[in-house]
């Protein structure tokens, strides 16, 4: 039965061949226009390397601290490292809990030879374990490492190239970050700053250089970031539930601070969304993302409606013949979607090329890590683009056919046979 | 003509009022796209008031105390500032530089909101209630290094203009500050400085970037004896060095000056962290706002194809259900051209009728600044 339908509609389409040509390009920038802007939104919470877990992990990057007796803000932060130990190091639900530094600037040299200003991370043993990066040469440091402050460095190729001239025999070789001599135990190919958590050009034990305290007297603020990595991603929840209690746990220790997460720890999505210490402002930017699609949505399905409907008004005859014959409201409706959506999904389809043509020239907005440094995002957009896409491309057609022909085919289907059948 | 013109409209105003209510809201949307591209057009191609071409900042660090050859504190002889003009006074003996300049949150790109890097000073005029102003805190070099010219368009007058008693206005505090009054060679106060400066010369206005219009700033010198007296290790980031290199030798002049200079400018803890040129400086400040207009531009785009999109759609389908009535005027002696004429000219009349309420409704958007005004003013005429 669709099958006929979709016949006779492709022969209404030949019929009128501008008025299903704008229609179909109408349909295409809608369908375009929204996927690139999911795709993008989706790219900030999807999978990629080196970040492979990010659908079963959770961040925390800021503290706030308050007074417990006059509930004052006394100061907000990164974490300390013994905030991390003491509120996440304990939890058992997770598989485990990566600590990194910000990104820090640093000089690497060889003495008397070539120097590079680079940003290096610095991290712990777990990092390596739970982000796959590809190693070249070596391995990364290990728990051993971290724990006696050795200053071991895993290179990224680029870097290694311009200080050593070449990625061969490197591992053992020795240089400097800011004139402090490191061992160089890796190198690895180098990554895009999309996956800002894990971006850098070298990286090394958190360990193994000081990095100044906070001046708090508790000790609650430092200069480390946390994720949490739960087993599965159903595990989020009972791991946040966990956080609490041993929030509560660490809150206990302290005669008059108590510290405030901001409803962290997030998942990524969330983590993208958040620019400084304070509450997000999630309602706001999910409403902002629904108000555009709907806007990209209804400005074309208005337009089509009313071509839709006029068409159906030359057709009037023959839905009037139809009907005397015993055709059902249900039916009408069901057939006017049905023909419609051939123009839907040709649309879809012009969408995704469209889409895809823009995303291959469109870099990604750079994170807001990396606001003001001199990084350069270089991977485009378009790789973040799967199944999955396809899937919403094709939910946002049929979304688009029920709104431009739902309204028409209601009106039109629901005259009296006689009106129909004069065609008025 | 006009008057059949109006009666087939208005005997078809059923129909026709949702006609004419769509170039209603067409309209009013059509002309906030050409405001905001004309405003951004206007914006993007005016001289920013200074040349960053073959300029370079170079970033100084200093050794922690777990450094190799790090020099405790007691056994140096040298504060941080006479270190910092030592490897000022090296910098300039390289040959392929022009101009060296020391300055403090100035930088062009880099004195801003966005790198958190700026700074702003009351300034007072007798016993007004005074202006905020931008303050640039800079050696005179600077004006050589980013080629500032004055009001008038002149290079090197800004230069004699700045010195230990004497400040450099825009033209925005002028205007600001002294309405009518020409500034020059008024006594002007800054701050809590306790005594006045006098107002030696006028700059051309300073934009922070291609997306903003010009600010209230003014220029300060900074002697060498402000500069021993001003770093400490903590503000040793917000310190300046730019440099100015001949266009001949800016080829590859980064790795060229790092391998060259590398070594030389271990001077006490200090150390050569970087040099990075200003267009990559730029690029930081300037892309995530690129962005942002791009966005905007992508939407505004998608809104006008579908615009014309719904027009001519709109449109075709009138014509076409209207096929009787047409054959009735041809059968009465209307001519081929002559029905042309008729139904364009009945979409100019409608258009017209339209822009009426469309006019009244942009005249409010505009006054009450729903309009980008971070570019232009909302004026009734084009400037």
């Amino acid at each position: 039965m669709i099958w006929l339908y979709l016949k006779q509609s492709f022969q209404l389409m030949r019929e009128k061949p501008y008025l299903s040509f704008i229609t179909i390009l109408g349909t295409g920038l809608a369908i375009g226009l929204i996927m690139i802007y999911l795709t993008s939104h989706r790219s900030f919470g999807m999978d990629v390397a080196p970040e492979v877990n990010r659908h079963r992990t959770l961040y925390v990057k800021w503290v706030g601290v308050e007074s417990k007796e006059t509930g004052h803000w006394t100061g907000t932060g990164f974490l300390s490292l013994k905030t991390i130990r003491e509120c996440f190091q304990t939890l058992e639900l997770p598989e485990g809990i990566i600590v990194t530094s910000p990104l820090q600037p640093r000089l690497a040299s060889i003495p008397g030879g070539n120097q590079k200003r680079s940003y290096i991370l610095f991290t712990d043993d777990v990092f390596w374990k739970f982000h796959a990066f590809h190693f070249i040469e070596g391995a990364p440091y290990t728990k051993a490492d971290l724990d006696a402050g050795i200053p071991k460095i895993v290179l990224g190729e680029k870097l290694a190239k311009h200080l050593f001239g070449t990625t061969e025999d490197v591992v053992g070789k020795q240089m400097q970050l800011s004139y402090h001599t490191y061992t160089v135990c890796g190198i690895v190919t180098d990554i895009s700053p999309i996956t800002a958590l894990s971006y850098g050009h070298a990286w090394v034990p958190y360990s193994s250089t000081r990095i100044e305290a906070s001046n708090d007297p508790e000790g609650i603020t430092g200069r480390f970031k946390c994720q949490i990595v739960a087993r599965s991603a159903s595990d989020l929840k009972a791991v946040r539930a966990e956080v609490e209690k041993s929030v509560e746990q660490y809150n206990a220790s302290f005669a008059d601070s108590r510290i405030n997460l901001f409803r962290q720890p997030d998942t990524k999505y969330v983590e993208e969304m958040r620019f400084g210490a304070g509450y997000p402002n999630m309602e706001d930017k999910y409403r902002e993302n629904v108000i555009l699609i709907l806007l990209i949505l209804l400005v074309p399905a208005v337009n089509l409606s009313g071509f839709t409907l006029a068409g159906m008004r030359d057709r009037m005859a023959e839905l009037g013949v139809r009907k005397a014959f015993g055709g059902t409201r249900r039916i009408l409706f069901g057939q006017i979607l049905a023909e419609n959506m051939l123009y839907s999904l040709i649309g879809g389809v012009v969408g995704l090329v469209l889409a895809y043509i823009a995303m291959f020239y469109m870099n990604p907005s750079v994170s807001t890590t990396f606001h003001g440094l001199d990084v350069a995002a270089d991977t485009p957009v378009w790789v973040f683009m799967n199944v999955q896409t396809f899937l919403i491309a094709f939910l946002f057609c049929f979304l688009l056919n029920v709104l431009s022909a739902g309204i028409p085919a209601w009106i039109v289907s629901s005259r009296p046979i006689v009106e129909s059948l004069k065609g008025e | 003509m006009l008057k059949h013109l109006l009666t087939v409209i208005w005997n078809q105003r059923k129909s026709n009022f949702w006609i004419l209510l769509e170039l209603l809201i067409v309209s009013v949307c059509l002309w906030y796209v050409v405001d905001y591209m004309g405003g951004l057009l206007s914006v993007r191609f005016k001289p920013l008031g200074f040349d960053i071409a073959h300029t370079y900042r170079i970033d100084l660090s200093e050794k922690s105390p777990d450094s190799e050859a790090y020099i405790e504190p007691y056994r140096k002889t040298t504060s941080l500032g006479e270190d910092i003009l030592t490897i000022l006074e090296r910098i300039r003996q390289y040959p392929a530089i022009d101009a060296v300049s020391l300055s403090v949150s100035s930088q062009p790109y880099g004195a801003t909101h966005y790198g958190n890097n700026s700074h702003f000073e009351r300034i007072y005029y007798k016993d007004t209630e005074g202006i905020t102003a931008q303050q640039y805190w800079v050696t005179p070099s600077f004006f050589d290094v980013f080629e500032i010219r004055s009001q008038k368009g002149g290079m090197g007058e800004l230069k004699q203009a700045l010195q230990p008693h004497t400040v450099i206005i825009s033209p925005e505090v002028e205007e600001e500050l002294m309405k009518t009054e020409s500034a020059l060679g008024k006594e002007i106060r800054i701050g809590e400085e306790s005594t006045s400066r006098r107002v030696e010369a006028i700059c051309h206005p300073i934009r922070w970037t291609e997306y903003l219009k010009s600010n209230p700033c003014y220029y300060r010198l900074m002697t060498h004896a402000d500069i021993v007296s001003f770093v400490t290790p903590e503000n040793l980031q917000q310190v300046e060095i730019c440099i100015r290199v001949r266009p001949e030798a800016d080829h590859g002049f980064e790795e060229q000056f790092v391998k060259d200079m590398g070594q030389q400018l271990l001077v006490g803890n200090l150390y050569l962290m970087d040099v990075r040129s200003s267009s990559l400086i730029r690029k930081a400040i300037v892309s995530p706002l690129q962005s942002e207009v791009s966005l905007l531009l992508i939407v505004l785009g998608f809104l006008l194809i579908n615009i014309f999109i719904g027009i001519s759609g709109t449109f075709w389908l009138r014509t076409r259900s209207r096929r009787s009535e047409m054959g009735l005027r041809i059968a009465m002696g209307s001519t081929r051209t002559g029905l042309q004429a008729l139904l364009i000219l009945e979409g100019i009349v409608m258009l017209v009728l339209a822009m009426l309420p469309a006019l009244f409704i942009n005249l409010n958007i505009g006054l009450t600044e729903l309009v980008n005004v971070y570019w232009m003013e909302f004026t009734f005429y084009v400037t």
